[in-house]
């Protein structure tokens, strides 16, 4: 066990398609975890990260051989296949509420603060805020920001995950990041906003 | 620094990714000069912020056990159902054996047939006369050769082609008595009585050799200088013995 844990992944990816359980075993929980996050922050359901999980980690088992070291890492390669599973489920659950670029719909509104809109909440509501914020994405958007700022990868691996180059990995992290603060705009500005348009529709009638 | 080339930074300098000093010194100068940017930096940084919060509070999320688990028990269910999948495996290979051990049989068959099908083949004979050539034996033999007289349209009879074996295999071992070879044959002479009823139960040519005096007593001309020399000679005779007819052969 101790000689696995100095294993690399491809190594044990090896072991494991030799019928070696431990090596699975071993794998599993060095990856499980960012595999297991990954769904849930995309999903923003536990049970669709757990099937995601399971799912991954099988067809690793039954298609590992498809897993080429030269195109990037083992951990890049679980997290597309996860992409993929999430993204099906998604679909088929009809969980994905297309947005387009002028959605202003059930926008999670924070507080009014003239600075800094979320220092007047509390860390969970913020979290919390956050979070919803990020599954009303579209999931293009969405697995960016999943990727780049919740899992820290790197913009080279995000762009090999999801099959794009760096520079749409960039340029779509900077227009999530975009509706992110469209989405967390303070309550005042929206509701200002809002007046306004109504004044104007007034004026306009 | 403009506010349009800030716009493009801000994001990375909220996020405090990597970039050139002199555009992070010249970011962070315009953003204190320019209220909006100073405020677009700050909206920035509020969000990295958020985010940041969101990731620490889901950093020691993890997969339930139980998965690991049912992973375990599904590799070994597929570890049991290797040795399954295997055996249609071997068994493409025995069949792919007994397919080749076959092809080889076939092989050596055809290769046996083939060494026999030289001597199936066509005997040239006088126009008027078609003539198959059953058998031919070694040359040091009397050169036999089965005939059959055809009353009908004549009809030369040519065996398939593809049992015909390629002349320069055999060819040394097999002079045929006709034409198939670099031979030149003159008609056949009627040796006596003979019609078309007197070898229609067939018949052999034998290769005999003769002085080629005996040229002057089938009218063909002979040269004296050469008087006391062999020739060749296709003896026709008929079933009943009797030689019928006679040709020579150069």
């Amino acid at each position: 066990m101790t000689l696995k844990n100095e294993l690399s992944d491809n190594e044990l990816l090896r072991l494991m398609q030799a019928g070696d359980e431990e090596a699975l075993a071993q794998l599993y929980r060095r990856r499980q975890a960012v595999v297991f996050r990954f769904a849930w922050q995309m999903s923003g359901s536990k049970c669709i990260a757990e099937d995601v999980t399971q799912e991954v980690f099988l067809f690793l088992m039954r298609e590992g051989h498809v897993f080429d070291p030269a195109r990037g890492s083992l951990s890049a390669f679980l997290l597309g296949v996860a992409r993929n599973h999430v993204l099906r489920r998604l679909r088929v659950e009809k969980l994905l509420s297309p947005l387009g670029d002028d959605y202003d719909d059930e926008s999670v509104v924070l507080p009014a603060a003239d600075v800094c809109p979320l220092d007047d909440l509390t860390r969970a509501e913020t979290i919390e805020t956050v979070r919803k914020a990020v599954l009303s994405l579209p999931p293009k958007y969405r697995e960016v920001v999943v990727l780049c700022e919740l899992q820290d990868v790197s913009y080279v691996e995000t762009a090999e995950i999801l099959g794009c180059a760096i520079g749409t990995v960039r340029s779509r992290l900077h227009r999530a990041r975009a509706l992110l603060l469209t989405k967390l705009r303070p309550a005042e500005s929206v509701a200002g906003a809002d007046s306004a348009s109504v004044k104007s529709a007034r004026c306009f009638a | 620094m403009n506010c349009q080339r800030f716009e493009q930074v801000v994001s990375d300098l909220a996020r405090s990714q990597m970039m050139e000093a002199d555009v992070r010194v010249e970011a962070l100068a315009h953003s204190e000069e320019c209220e909006s940017c100073l405020a677009r930096l700050r909206d920035e940084e509020t969000l990295t912020h958020g985010l940041q919060l969101l990731a620490a509070e889901m950093e020691p999320l993890a997969a339930p056990e139980g998965i690991e688990l049912k992973l375990r028990e599904a590799f070994r269910s597929r570890q049991v159902v290797v040795p399954i999948t295997k055996t249609p495996s071997r068994s493409r290979y025995w069949l792919v054996a007994v397919a080749a051990a076959l092809l080889v049989a076939m092989s050596v068959v055809a290769a046996w047939w083939r060494s026999d099908a030289p001597q199936k083949t066509v005997a040239e004979t006088t126009p008027q006369k078609p003539v198959e050539v059953r058998s031919v034996p070694d040359e040091s033999a009397p050169k036999s050769v089965e005939y059959r007289a055809d009353n009908q349209a004549p009809k030369r009879q040519v065996p398939k082609p593809v049992r015909r074996k390629p002349v320069t295999r055999r060819a040394p071992e097999t002079p045929m008595a006709n034409h198939a070879t670099n031979e030149i044959a003159t008609d056949f002479v009627p040796l006596g009585d003979m019609n078309a009823a007197s070898l229609q139960d067939g018949g052999q040519i034998v290769r005999v050799t003769l002085r080629r005096s005996s040229l002057a007593r089938f009218g063909f001309p002979v040269n004296m200088d050469r008087y006391n020399e062999n020739v060749k000679a296709d003896v026709l005779i008929g079933v009943d013995g009797l030689a019928r007819a006679i040709r020579f052969v150069q």
